[in-house]
């Protein structure tokens, strides 16, 4: 009898239990789906935490892009084959997503398209209709990179043309082979390309990628982190009367961080390919002391490090250094007036192996690639 | 701050480029038993000892020209000083900064086909709204025979309503060699 009372209770408990999967399991498949929908691969970029790019102002970090325009910006997007974060973060400069944003020159709706523009590409609709405004900049996008593509050599090139082209024109992109030299023509492009990553990437990827390969989801190390940005990668002023036929005086092939930083580190596990040997070095007036150095896997992306303190110098030739070993002291030895590291990044295919020469490869904006690996300059 | 500006380094270019140019394009580290050098337990920096180390060869950056500094900071106050309800674009002020350039630069500022747009203008352009600009030295800077200037602003309306901008601009000028100087060339930076 009492054998028949403890089977019949160990039924009921199966049953219950039975009961109970039935009734979680849904519980636990739509919570995980929601968690799914919650994930915005257009959210705000985050370093340690913190949205770096402008998201930090506003609270509004979770979101950028406006839920009633998600589908109409993907849409644009897909048209001018483009990324979803160009768009949104050209949406973002040019109205703040307001649909009734008017210019005092004349620029309407949530895309800014001048009256004249607008004409040509609005589909006769009302520029206030911000659906008609997403479209509309889809086609004029995809209208402006086709007549650039000629020139870009990769995605993120087509990219910064087709951005240069909607502010400069596509005549002047043509007629300078790349951005023209506008000032506000370079901050544009910066300002968007900068945004679409920081506020419009959850990932912190690039726009365009980059033309050397993938780089690894690994984060790396800071090589100043008390550092702050000097002197950008890119286009500067020429220091002579006259700079024709010296391309190389106007542009900087790296980045300079100044800082209270004793040492600069390793930002990835890097291979030590060469190191300089103080004054008698051929480079030392214009580099000082200086370091160059090879990632250990792809894609082999090739540092250099620069202006470092005399004597200083932690590594050799043929070390491999982890992550974030200080590889010497922050200096102002070559062509400089005060402590600083220049960091710069140089194409795999650039010499490493025996004394590095100048400008032997092809530099990268450091920015953007130490942004995608976690590591934010200010 | 890097570049060739030797030129006998440039000869040596040509010679190792010619030399390594074969380089594999994913060329790999050399296969070795090598050394592994690996971070500190602790950070450097939290040594105090050594914090200061940088210091030891610091260099007097209070050496730039006091008439070249003046030029570069009027330079960058009139470039970032705006009226959205009469300037096209941000452009308009750098124009206005052409009689203190060379006439060879002044003929080089170009303004974009678009107008300016952006919250930040389009808020200062409905309140009638200038910016008033705060520019520094930026002493951190290092380059030689180049001065950088920050300029970050407020916008201020007539009766007195003001708003910190956005962001900041950082400039970096050349000049002429002899006095009266004139600006030779410049870029600029919103990062």
């Amino acid at each position: 009898m009492a054998e028949e009372r403890g089977s019949g209770v160990k039924i009921i408990l199966a049953l219950l239990g039975v009961l109970l999967l039935l009734v979680i399991t849904p519980i636990i498949l739509f919570l995980g789906a929601g968690d799914e929908k919650d994930s915005d691969p257009y959210a705000p970029c985050l370093i340690e935490g913190t949205p770096i790019g402008d998201a930090s102002n506003k609270d509004e970090s979770s979101v950028k892009i406006p839920e009633q325009y998600r589908d109409a910006t993907e849409n644009s997007a897909r048209t001018a084959g483009l990324p979803v974060g160009i768009i949104a973060a050209q949406i973002e400069q040019e109205s703040g997503w307001n649909p009734k944003a008017t210019s005092p020159a004349g620029a309407q709706g949530i895309a800014q398209f001048m009256p004249g523009t607008w004409e040509e590409w609005g589909n006769v609709k009302d520029p206030f209709d911000p659906f008609a405004g997403l479209d509309a900049q889809g086609r004029y996008m995809k209208h402006l990179a086709g007549q650039i593509a000629d020139l870009a050599s990769n995605e993120q090139e087509k990219i910064q043309f087709t951005l240069a082209a909607y502010n400069a024109g596509a005549g002047n992109v043509q007629k300078y082979g790349g951005i023209p030299p506008f000032e506000e023509t370079r901050h544009y492009v910066q300002t968007i390309m900068d945004n679409a990553q920081m506020d419009y990437s959850s990932d912190c990827e690039a726009p365009g990628g980059f033309d050397f390969g993938d780089l690894s989801t690994g984060e790396w190390a800071h090589p100043m982190p008390s550092s702050r940005l000097t002197s950008p990668y890119g286009a500067r002023a020429c220091p002579l009367s006259s700079c024709v036929g010296k391309p190389f005086l106007l542009k900087h092939e790296g980045i300079d961080l100044a800082g209270s930083d004793p040492y600069f580190y390793a930002p990835t596990e890097l291979k030590i390919t060469y190191v300089s040997v103080g004054a008698p070095d051929q480079l030392y007036g214009s580099y000082g002391n200086y370091i160059f150095a090879q990632m250990t896997e792809a894609p082999y992306l090739v540092f250099e490090f620069h202006e470092a303190q005399d004597h200083s110098l932690m590594v050799k030739t043929g070390d491999i250094v982890q992550k974030g070993t200080p590889l010497g002291k922050p200096g102002a030895t070559g062509n400089s007036s005060g402590i600083h590291i220049h960091f710069q990044i140089n194409n795999p295919k650039t010499s490493v192996f025996d004394r590095p020469a100048v400008n032997n490869g092809k530099t990268y904006d450091p920015i953007p690639i130490l942004r995608q690996q976690k590591v934010n300059i200010q | 701050m890097k570049h060739p500006k030797i030129f006998s380094g440039l000869a040596a270019v040509g010679i190792v480029v010619a030399i390594t140019g074969c380089t594999p394009a994913t060329q790999g580290p050399e296969e070795s038993i090598v050394p592994v050098i690996s971070p500190p337990a602790s950070s450097p920096s939290s040594n105090p000892s050594e914090s200061s180390s940088a210091g030891e060869q610091s260099h007097d950056h209070g050496d730039e020209n006091p008439a070249r500094v003046e030029l570069a900071k009027q330079a960058a106050t009139i470039m970032t000083t705006w009226d959205p309800t009469k300037d096209f674009n941000r452009t308009a002020a750098e124009m206005r900064a052409r009689k203190l350039m060379t006439k060879e630069r002044a003929k080089e500022v170009i303004a974009p086909k678009r107008p300016a747009t952006g919250v930040e203008w389009l808020n200062a352009a409905e309140k009638k709204a200038t910016s008033k600009p705060t520019v520094k030295l930026m002493t951190e800077h290092h380059e030689q025979d180049t001065i950088a200037i920050t300029a970050t602003w407020q916008w201020v309306t007539e009766d007195g309503e003001s708003w910190a901008g956005e962001g900041k601009q950082t400039f970096f000028f050349t000049f002429t060699d002899e006095e009266p100087y004139k600006i030779r060339d410049y870029v600029s930076s919103v990062r």
